[in-house]
């Protein structure tokens, strides 16, 4: 059983990383204003607040993605999988709440939901295509 | 069934996974919610006794939550039905648990919404998987 470590590792560090995004979703005012100049105006505010909204959203589309291939039991054994999703989302939740508690300026995010949210949700999206349409299985 | 050789297997697995992640989910929220005391404990004031009974609480739902776990993961597994009845009705007190840290504590944190949202979303599916679990145990009785 090498696997069985793997499975909550990868569960657990996937729910740090979405409790992170739901936060940030919820209180991301000071970090939309650190990437903005020292005056601004209303209509830039609102430009940057949503393109952070979209990329948390996105992330949190691909975050059920990835929960369905893994309580459906696509991915949950594969352990190629489990450890780019488990390292993803871990450097995902520590990114993050960097991201919080340093308020990094909200153009960073993209490079954290680059390699931290769609990264594992392509290689997902590779595996569920994998066991659904060419039947690959384990 | 023809000649009584076949045997179905009744177990449930979502109900199954939902357990065996619940649990390691609920570690994740015990720990969470010890260092989010610790930090309430620093930078807030709090009426006499309130934190004790707070974290006491805490305590306690980590007791509920390993017996319900337990009982609901045996009691699938062997096709029990007192057993997943059991686990049913110990989700009620741990359902309240988890609405006390959610509404009820002294301060509540955003963080504490997410995280008691995420345990009663578990606690609601593996209701709704319990119960279809009990059906189909009780409805499929040896004869």
């Amino acid at each position: 059983m090498g696997v069985s470590g793997l499975v909550p590792a990868r569960f657990l560090t996937l729910t740090a990383h979405l409790i992170l995004v739901i936060v940030i979703l919820w209180s991301r005012e000071e970090n939309v204003k650190s990437c903005l100049p020292l005056t601004y105006t209303q209509d830039e505010y609102t430009f940057k607040d949503n393109q952070l909204i979209i990329g948390l959203s996105v992330a949190l589309g691909l975050f059920v993605l990835e929960l369905v291939g893994f309580f459906g039991g696509f991915s949950t054994f594969m352990p190629s999988q489990a450890m780019i999703s488990t390292a993803a989302h871990a450097s995902g939740a520590v990114a993050m709440s960097f991201f919080i508690f340093d308020l990094w300026e909200c153009d960073t995010y993209w490079w954290i939901f680059g390699f931290c949210s769609a990264f594992p949700a392509l290689t997902e999206i590779i595996v569920l295509l994998g066991v659904l349409v060419f039947h690959k299985g384990l | 069934m023809a000649a009584g050789k076949v045997q179905a297997i009744r177990s449930s697995l979502p109900y199954q996974i939902l357990l065996y992640c619940n649990g390691w989910y609920y570690g994740l929220f015990f720990i969470a919610e010890i260092l989010i005391f610790i930090y309430k404990g620093e930078t807030l004031p709090f009426p006499p006794s309130a934190l004790g009974g707070e974290v006491t609480l805490l305590f306690i739902l980590a007791g509920i939550e390993a017996i319900r776990i337990f009982f609901g993961q045996k009691g699938n597994l062997t096709e029990r039905m007192v057993a997943v009845v059991l686990c049913i009705a110990l989700s009620i007190p741990s359902l309240f648990g988890a609405l006390y840290f959610l509404l009820w504590q002294t301060y509540v944190l955003r963080i504490e919404v997410i995280l008691s949202a995420i345990q009663l979303a578990f606690l609601g599916l593996e209701l709704i998987f319990g119960v279809i679990s009990v059906v189909t145990f009780a409805r499929a009785a040896p004869y």
